[in-house]
């Protein structure tokens, strides 16, 4: 395992970000394998829950969607969406949220929900699902970027980081403390200032210039006055990515060029086998 | 014994489809990326129903099919997949102006069914998403959307929603029985919710067990026979979904829909081969088996792991133990003579 890929070193990044211990809200995708990750490396203790009620997972390889209970190897709280919503994060009992962005601004701010306008849009993207509340309501919430990018506004607002800086997003009503502590994208990790809760980079990886960086951000992005390259991810890291989900390790367009290939040998071996 | 008239539950999809659902109204998905009920959306298509207003919390392809049939008009939603940006449907849908969609978060939607599951007249939600466009921006629900109280306690601003009741739900669980008792585990979401907000409901099955299966297990039971309009055992009813125990997500045909899912001629093929094409559920796996061989099929079922059985037995088996009644210290053979000494004898 002497190479690896920027998604192994982004993957390895967000896992970073769990402490053991924690009681964590996986989001769908990337994120959600690196929470597994973290549970299967430093943090064997963390409480990995999805929205649609399985909490305290055990996983076997990463999961479809954040309804899948095919991935895990049991879990010990079934709940529904509305318990996990109130009684664990109304109640203040989670303590790191994850999601991925298709835009996000300068506070952390995120919009996944339409590119162009919501009424005669460009393109649909998802949708909020249970991000907004889960933003909203956990103690700290870690925003991933892998295809989306940033921008100085919003096509949309699914889901509040911190509004418009400062003291907005608690003038707001949500709890003290609370919001975004970082964002991580193919290049490095951003945090946030602590009075301004404007975001800065913090980190970059092995390989990528500060121009790199700067390229995708429209806006004239601070940086911190002690830059870091990220550790390179250790090898238990590399391994357990790996083995519980190769397809993360590859570009995505890599990714779908190999599916479809793969999809297409399996139809003619089909065909030929008739 | 008193005989009554049991009104017989269990038919078919299609005669369900046909009962139950009609143009206009308003239906809901009862499954969160889980056990999606492609059994009863499809047959909705065969059967060309038009103008419903469709509730699914979180969807996969659910909207996109639906779309595809020219049977919904209106969808509420927080989430509808969409693979490696490619675009779909619901995006044409939208860029036409044929579909409406009104955004709610995975949460709200629900809260919404729990208010109207429970009766009440509003559901309490977490405030602060009043910041974002979800609250701001409303498409065809305007006032109806959200709404404001003052805490009678606290004198707090309250964010409610108000209570959801279609006229429709539909879902798809692991086991039912033939009064409707619905058992579905591993994950559930908003399934009891929904279905106990709707006025009709229609429960579909990987299989119809015997209700002595169900007694012996009620912990499973998510919406209990007496709610429950329309049995339907469908196996594979969820595919290519994952049912738990059962059978895992399909990921070769989800592809072939997703790539299908990008211009409306590919769609057509593939609703003209996979919905239109066929009759029914067994129909289409028939044809599946025809398409890509049974080990295709084979290679999804799930594995055997059995969850651990618990004791759910009690120390007596009724009031009488060998004939004796201890908490009266009497022998059935003599308790009509004591009876009779009570004093209570009607004359």
């Amino acid at each position: 395992m002497s190479i690896y890929t920027y998604h192994e070193m982004m993957i390895t990044c967000v896992a970073r970000e769990i402490k053991d211990g924690e009681v964590v809200v996986m989001g769908q995708g990337l994120p959600m394998i690196a929470c597994l990750i973290a549970k299967l490396t430093h943090a064997p203790n963390c409480v990995l829950l999805t929205e649609a009620g399985m909490v305290d997972i055990v996983p076997i390889k990463g999961l479809y969607t954040v309804g899948d209970p095919t991935a895990v190897e049991g879990f010990s709280f079934f709940c529904d969406l509305f318990d996990v919503n109130t009684i664990l994060l109304n109640r203040g009992l989670v303590d790191v949220a994850f999601l991925g962005a298709a835009q996000v601004d300068k506070y952390g701010n995120v919009n996944s929900t339409v590119i162009g306008d919501y009424f005669n849009p460009r393109m649909r993207i998802t949708g909020c699902g249970g991000a907004p509340e889960f933003a909203g309501y956990a103690k700290r919430t870690v925003i991933t970027v892998v295809g989306g990018r940033f921008v100085e506004k919003l096509d949309y607002f699914s889901t509040p980081g911190y509004l418009d800086g400062g003291e907005s997003r608690y003038e707001a009503g949500f709890p003290p403390g609370s919001g975004p502590s970082a964002v991580i994208t193919l290049k490095g990790v951003f945090r946030f200032d602590e009075e301004s809760k404007e975001m800065y980079l913090d980190c970059v990886y092995p390989g990528v210039s500060l121009d790199d960086v700067r390229r995708e951000i429209p806006w004239d992005l601070k940086v911190s006055e002690n830059l870091r390259v990220a550790d390179p991810p250790p090898k238990e890291y590399l391994e357990a990515i790996r083995r519980l989900a190769p397809e993360y390790c590859l570009p995505s367009k890599s990714r779908l060029e190999r599916r479809s290939r793969s999809i297409m040998k399996q139809l003619l071996k089909r065909v030929k086998e008739r | 014994m008193v005989e009554c008239e049991v009104y017989d539950k269990v038919m078919s999809m299609r005669e369900a489809v046909k009962k139950f659902i009609r143009d206009g109204l308003e239906v809901a998905s009862g499954n969160f990326l889980h056990g999606v009920p492609y059994a009863v959306i499809h047959e909705v298509i065969r059967q060309r129903r038009r103008n419903l207003t469709f509730w699914v919390q979180s969807a996969i392809d659910e909207v996109d099919l639906l779309l595809a049939g020219g049977c919904v008009s209106r969808v509420v939603t927080s989430y509808s997949h969409k693979a490696y940006g490619m675009q779909t449907e619901l995006d044409r849908a939208l860029m036409e102006g044929r579909v409406e969609v009104e955004d709610y978060t995975n949460f709200t939607f629900l809260a919404r069914f729990k208010a109207g599951a429970m009766g009440y007249p509003f559901m309490p939600v977490l405030s602060g998403i009043k910041v974002t466009d979800i609250y701001k921006v409303r498409t065809f629900m305007k006032k109806d959307k959200f709404g404001e109280v003052e805490c009678p306690f606290t004198g707090r601003r309250v964010l409610v929603v108000p209570p959801a009741k279609p006229d429709v739900a539909f879902v798809h669980v692991q086991r039912v029985d033939k009064y409707g008792n619905a058992q579905l585990w591993g994950s559930a979401a908003g399934a009891k919710w929904i279905c106990f907000a709707a006025e009709k409901v229609i429960v579909s099955a990987e299989e119809i067990v015997d209700v002595e299966t169900v007694r012996r297990s009620p912990n499973y039971t998510v919406i209990p026979g007496f709610k429950v309009d329309a049995v339907v055992e469908e196996p594979w009813g969820a595919h290519p979904n994952t049912v738990l125990g059962y059978y895992g997500e399909d990921d070769m045909f989800r592809s072939i829909f997703y790539v299908s899912n990008t211009n409306p001629e590919s769609l057509r093929a593939f609703m003209d081969e996979w919905v239109y094409g066929v009759e029914d559920r067994g129909e289409y796996i028939e044809h599946y088996v025809e398409r890509f061989g049974f080990e295709a099929l084979q290679k999804l079922r799930a594995k055997t792991r059995m969850s651990e059985s618990v004791n759910f037995g009690a120390p007596w088996e009724g009031s009488w133990q060998n004939g004796y009644n201890e908490y009266l210290d009497v022998n059935w053979d003599e308790f009509e003579s004591v009876l009779k000494e009570s004093g209570g004898v009607v004359r």
